[in-house]
């Protein structure tokens, strides 16, 4: 149907809804991790560099101002083994200063931006080697040597600036780096919020989609509710119609065999005799469709209107089997019976024996001439199982499901009538069996024939609560 | 035995056949065609046995046999009915029929009600 196709569409769209709510939760979560770990990377690159260049810039400034402060405590007093050894202490800091920025330079060697310490390290070789001689040379000539410690203060102040310049690009480096992290940090929640934003919009919109299904929902749901009330309404006024129709039917059918009977009691020879119990006898068979139809049109308007009791199978069984002895009589069939239920169900027996008599008579119909019908009936596993098997040509598989149809005949082309009955018999006595809760159902017999089956449950006895 | 019948039916058909099964039988039969003229002949009395159709044009024949019951009439009657509903019988055996028979009814059916119940109520008119 179109209807549940929609529907199927609906579901579709409500599932994809919640998949995309779910992308969503994961974009979120994708582009927030993305953007931590590019706040991170930023921090640990300037910790790892850009901060430690400004502590050894600094350092290193440091280190070159000491070994300018100990150059001028030569140059100033009596260089004596104690003041150059505290000299040559300082120059080797210096250079392990040195040592230390070109170590971490070099974990930058594609930087073009950073300073040249190796300037740095040939100034600073260059004066060692210079003052070391001066010291060694001219310590004995102290004005001669006065002249070259002044001289080399140039050199100092060279490695100076150079230092100072390692300082600088490291405290802007490290500023950098500091504004750096700002801006991821700063990117990173603009991005998230865009990220949000795009999303709540989304989200607006599939709520508002997942709004308008479920009114389109709630609407077919009323729509078919209507339907099914109408349905409903006009399963009620058809079967009023075939009510009132079938009990409109029963006073012209009065008037009929009334007339056919008296006309017999006035007059009896042989034409209008034949003639008066023919009518008789259609009016009698007539009655009987409209109580089938009366019958079939109640239960389809509700349940099946049972008189039901309790009552022992054994006694049941026995007044059917002598019932559908007299049938199959009158139908000229024979019929053997074999019959042994115990235990007790609730049913109305005279529509049980309406159902098994409807399946006598169909076996004696469709059976050979003079053919005898087979009943049996045994009580296992909580169900009174019936069953009334006949000799005829059986029925063809594609027409099992048929046999129960109102006004189906399974003889020729179906729905041919026939003398004798009307195709009624079937529906009624399954509406009987499923009225009491049990089912019917046709079976072909070994050896040729047909096994009609009535299945009812019985009730729980003792023995079976026990167990 | 021949038995005064009072017939109240609104169906030709039916008054027809019953007058002609009745007549044959040797019985007499009256008619009436509604509930206004059945209470009239019933009123006047000399009947064995009313037969009386439960869906009247006017009015329903439950109610008027309820009627004749409360007036102290004992006149056996018999509810004639397409329905067969129980609740429709309980109803007419509250209002005091005597029996209760359902189209379509049979010749026999009819005569053999007659035979059983004409007479025996215990009011003035019984014979």
């Amino acid at each position: 149907m179109i209807d549940e196709r929609r529907a199927e569409q609906r579901w579709r769209l409500a599932v994809l809804a919640i998949a995309g709510l779910l992308v969503a939760i994961a974009v979120i979560g994708v582009v927030g991790i993305l953007i931590n770990t590019n706040i991170h990377q930023t921090v640990e690159d300037a910790i790892a560099f850009d901060v430690e260049l400004e502590d050894r810039g600094d350092d290193l400034r440091v280190a070159v101002l000491d070994v300018r402060h100990y150059h001028r405590d030569l140059l100033l007093n009596n260089p004596d083994a104690t003041r150059i050894e505290l000299w040559r202490g300082r120059y080797d800091v210096m250079m392990l200063e040195i040592a230390a920025v070109e170590e971490l330079l070099a974990r930058r060697p594609d930087d073009a931006g950073l300073p040249d310490v190796d300037v740095l390290r040939r100034a600073a070789e260059a004066y060692y080697d210079d003052f070391a001689t001066a010291l060694q040379r001219d310590v004995t000539d102290r004005e001669q040597f006065e002249d070259v410690a002044t001289d080399l203060l140039v050199p100092i102040d060279g490695m100076e600036r150079i230092a100072i310049a390692i300082d600088r690009a490291g405290e802007e480096r490290a500023a950098a780096a500091f504004t750096a992290i700002d801006d991821a940090s700063a990117t990173g929640t603009w991005v998230l919020v865009g990220v949000i934003v795009g999303l709540a919009a989304m989200g607006g919109v599939l709520g508002y989609a997942v709004l308008r299904l479920v009114q389109d929902q709630r609407r077919l749901v009323a729509a078919e509710q209507a339907a099914a009330a109408q349905m409903a309404e006009i399963s009620r006024a058809k079967t009023d119609f075939i009510a009132d129709a079938s009990h409109e039917l029963r006073t012209p059918l009065t008037v009929l065999r009334g007339n056919a009977e008296v006309g017999l009691a006035i007059q009896d020879d042989c034409a209008h005799g034949e003639i008066l119990s023919e009518i008789v006898a259609e009016s009698a068979r007539m009655s009987r469709l409209v109580d089938d139809l009366l019958f079939l049109a109640r239960s389809d308007a509700s349940s099946v209107p049972l008189d039901t009791r309790d009552l022992d199978a054994g006694p049941l069984l026995e007044a059917l089997v002598n019932r559908a002895e007299v049938l199959a009589r009158e139908r000229g069939a024979g019929l053997s019976s074999d019959v042994s239920a115990e235990g007790r169900l609730r049913a109305d027996p005279d529509r049980i024996e309406q159902a098994v008599l409807v399946l006598v008579d169909n076996a004696a119909k469709y059976g050979p001439e003079g053919g005898v019908i087979d009943i049996t009936a045994r009580s296992h596993d909580g169900r009174l199982v019936i069953e009334v098997a006949d000799r005829g040509p059986g029925i063809a598989p594609e027409q099992v499901d048929r046999i129960f149809e109102r006004f189906y005949r399974a003889d020729g082309d179906g729905r041919r009538r026939s003398p004798g009955g009307v195709g009624l018999g079937l529906s009624i006595a399954a509406a009987i069996a499923e009225g009491h809760g049990g089912t019917i159902s046709a079976l072909p017999r070994d050896g040729g024939g047909t096994v009609m089956r009535i299945s009812l449950p019985m009730r729980a006895t003792t023995a079976d609560l026990r167990g | 035995m021949s038995a005064r019948v009072l017939i109240v039916e609104d169906d030709r058909g039916i008054r027809r056949v019953i007058e002609r099964g009745l007549t044959l039988a040797g019985h007499a039969p009256t008619f009436a065609e509604g509930l206004a003229s059945g209470r009239a002949r019933w009123t006047d009395g000399g009947y064995d046995l009313v037969l009386l159709d439960v869906m009247l044009p006017d009015g329903n024949g439950i109610e008027l046999l309820a009627e004749r019951r409360a007036a102290g009439d004992a006149t056996p009657v018999v509810l004639l009915s397409a329905r067969e509903e129980t609740e429709l019988r309980d109803r007419g055996s509250a209002a005091g029929a005597t029996a209760y028979l359902k189209k379509p009814f049979g010749y026999a059916d009819l005569l053999d009600c007659v035979d059983r119940l004409a007479g025996t109520g215990t009011g003035d008119d019984a014979r």
